[in-house]
């Protein structure tokens, strides 16, 4: 059996842009009830100075009490393998759920998962890495998942080399520009989540793919076409979230969760009548 | 008439490989640890192979690390283009015009040149003597080929002759950009189109994975996906870059012999000091806050778009809104510096220049500043522990050299030449510049919009 640190592998579970995902058994020392945790693991050689950085940010993290935000258990480091367990959630992502998610389902889900970056932007943190397959499905509600932290490990990294092409939609413009992470930047990427979730489509159909630089330019200098399968109330919360200046966003994740829950419930309620 | 292929092709005796096909000449100084990858390549070319279909498994196999050392001539409008990478030379008239020893060099050579030399560059200079052969096509052994004006050479009908094929042009704009402009010399391979990233797609299943031509790395196996932890939808197609310089493991390392460390989460107490992030609409202009110098932000002076956004002075356009500031009075007012710009390294790594970076293998501080260290991997090692600096100077962008034993290299696209930075002198990067470092390359963008 495959081991990392003292956690014995299982199976794989996926892979991201910033590291890859298994599914491990709980080590006894973590003193936990559920039998398995998912393991993330990123192949960086951390000195003392980036692990003391990525212990603060995650105790930090892990200071809040967040029905939205997946719970971590633990950060640890072997050569040069960084791995930290978190709960391991059945249900699957946005991107790939276990069971067909109906509209309201996933409005429901990108609200929770913007109630959780709130509770991130509320002590300091930006998720900097929201996007579908980041927002796992919990029993009763969407928890966030995979808190950005390449930024911590390489300071004014924008884009890893490892991502993917549709990962780019979720980087607002200020971001590719090299601006801080902030509110706003989170809340573009809930915006471009929330199209992706709920029309398949990309923010940037024409997205130049010959080479990265022209695509952030096309990025930088177009803006997005959103789907005619939105419905007018969801375009209208994806069309504020999306901004070019971050000043015309929603002021805070809190307030596109509920541009985003009245949208849910105003669907409902039609769905009823 | 001095078309490549109407010169005689005299070989050098020596250990490697010299080859003539139309519009090439090309000289492997080898030994036997290339023999397999080399005649791999040749199998794989076919008896005809075409400049950009040579150039590409070349590239391939550099950027591979499979290839060390390689000399070559391809046919191009106003004279031949010669590469040496490794060390290997290129002579004309008997003159050392390129020696690829400490880092790969191109330059397009006069086309009214008698001898061209293709050979090892730690060829004693008894090499002279050439084998009496005339190599017209085909491949041969040896350790370097001289290619001579014959008097009187005719080109043949102009029914017969072959337009050169065009060298991919090593500008960056019509280069794949980010992936393109290995280090110098080192050019990107040209990929068919049919081999692009494809648009982003989600139909299930996934498609196959990105073709791309064999010199290529392959694209890093997908891995087992259970769907659940998933980056995104599994059809993702890979960002561009060289695959070459990631490291992925596609399994768990089991190392239990290794020590770790752990720190439980679980029950984190939370901190004596929340600071939560800013609400959008702060001022943009004015006093620095205690974080924006704590971040090392500087103050410069700058114009305010109608949406009062802060602006280099020399923009047009906003970079926030885009808004035209043409017809605006242009009021100096002081502000925090917002970001210059970004870059993007040819694996796809992009940084944001709100920061000044030290770059290097392993780069530790300069002296006075205060930049941001910005480890590169470079498996051949052409790049410095500590290689070149990036710095914000005011609205503009510095690049200096850190007396970098590969050198750092723009690329200069109006003469098409890698042009070498005087170590320890700043230059001012314009939006678009191509940048090499050793074998690492980054194309820098600005935000400013002029």
């Amino acid at each position: 059996m495959r081991q990392i640190a003292d956690y014995d592998i299982v199976q794989q579970l996926g892979e991201g842009s910033q590291g890859q995902f298994w599914l491990a058994k709980t080590p006894a020392r973590l003193e936990l009830d559920t039998p398995v945790v998912a393991l993330k693991t990123l192949s960086h050689a951390a000195s003392d100075d980036d692990f003391a950085r990525l212990t603060a940010h995650l105790r930090l993290y892990s200071s809040i009490h967040s029905a939205n935000l997946v719970p971590l258990y633990d950060l640890g480091q072997q050569g040069n393998l960084i791995y930290m367990a978190g709960e391991y959630l059945e249900a699957g992502s946005l991107a790939q759920p276990a069971r067909p998610l109906s509209r309201i389902d996933i409005l429901r889900s990108l609200a929770d998962a913007s109630r959780g970056a709130h509770e991130l932007h509320e002590v300091g943190i930006s998720h900097r890495s929201i996007r579908p397959g980041n927002i796992l499905m919990g029993q009763q509600e969407a928890k966030l998942g995979d808190i950005g932290l390449s930024q911590l490990l390489s300071p004014g990294l924008t884009i890893t080399g490892a991502g993917k092409v549709n990962a780019l939609e979720y980087l607002s413009p200020e971001l590719i520009q090299g601006q801080q992470a902030s509110r706003a930047s989170d809340i573009w990427a809930i915006g471009a989540t929330l199209h992706k979730a709920l029309t398949g489509q990309p923010l940037y159909p024409n997205l130049p793919t010959d080479s990265l630089v022209t695509a952030l330019r096309h990025i930088l200098n177009e803006r997005p076409t959103l789907s005619d399968a939105l419905r007018n109330g969801e375009r209208r919360a994806i069309e504020s979230a999306v901004a070019a200046d971050p000043a015309d966003r929603p002021a805070t994740a809190e307030a596109i969760a509920q541009e985003i829950t009245d949208e849910a419930d105003h669907q409902m309620k039609r769905a009823k009548q | 008439m001095t078309d490549l292929d109407l010169r005689a092709g005299q070989i050098h005796r020596g250990l490697g490989v010299v080859a003539r096909w139309p519009d090439i000449a090309l000289v492997i100084p080898s030994d036997a640890a290339h023999d397999s990858v080399v005649d791999e390549m040749f199998q794989r070319l076919g008896p005809a192979p075409t400049s950009p279909e040579l150039v590409s498994a070349i590239d391939g196999l550099l950027a591979e690390g499979k290839l060390q050392t390689v000399a070559m001539l391809v046919e191009a409008t106003g004279g031949p283009l010669a590469m040496a990478y490794g060390p290997a030379e290129v002579l004309v008239d008997g003159q050392s015009m390129l020696d690829g020893t400490n880092g790969g060099v191109r330059q397009q050579l006069p086309a009214t040149a008698t001898r061209l030399t293709l050979r090892a560059a730690n060829l004693a200079k008894a090499a002279e003597p050439v084998a009496p052969y005339d190599l017209r096509r085909g491949v041969a052994p040896g350790a370097g080929l001289t290619l001579v004006t014959i008097p009187g050479a005719t080109p043949p009908a102009p029914a017969m002759l072959q337009p050169a094929t065009p060298v991919p042009p090593p500008s960056p704009q019509s280069q794949a950009g980010v992936a393109a402009k290995p280090g110098p010399g080192i050019d990107e391979p040209t990929l068919p189109p049919e081999s692009l990233p494809p648009q982003v797609q989600r139909a299930e299943p996934a498609p196959a994975p990105v073709q791309r031509p064999e010199p290529m790395p392959a694209v890093s196996p997908p891995g087992v996906r259970s769907g659940r932890y998933a980056e995104d939808e599994a059809s993702d197609a890979p960002l561009f870059g060289t695959q070459s310089e990631r490291v992925q493991p596609a399994m768990a390392p089991s190392q239990p012999e290794v020590p770790f460390r752990s720190v439980v989460l679980i029950g984190s107490p939370a901190p004596a000091e929340i600071v939560p992030l800013p609400v959008a609409d702060e001022p943009k202009t004015g006093q620095l806050s205690r974080s924006d110098l704590d971040a090392g932000r500087v103050e410069v002076q700058g114009i305010l778009c109608s949406r009062q956004h802060f602006n280099n002075p020399n923009s047009t356009n906003c970079m926030v809104c885009g808004n035209s500031m043409l017809h605006l009075t242009h009021n100096l007012v002081r502000g925090p510096r917002p970001t210059l710009g970004f870059i993007v390294f040819d694996d796809g790594a992009t940084f944001g220049l709100d920061r000044s970076y030290v770059i290097g293998r392993e780069p530790v501080p300069t002296d006075r500043s205060t930049a941001e260290l910005l480890v590169l991997h470079d498996n051949n090692e052409t790049l410095s522990r500590t290689h070149a600096e990036l710095t914000l100077s005011d609205w503009s962008v510095q690049l200096v050299d850190l007396n970098s034993t590969n050198g750092t290299y723009i690329w200069d696209a109006t003469f098409e030449r890698w042009n070498q930075l005087a170590p320890g002198h700043p230059v001012e990067l314009n939006s678009g510049d191509t940048v090499a470092l050793g074998r690492r390359t980054f194309v820098f963008e600005s935000v400013s919009r002029s």
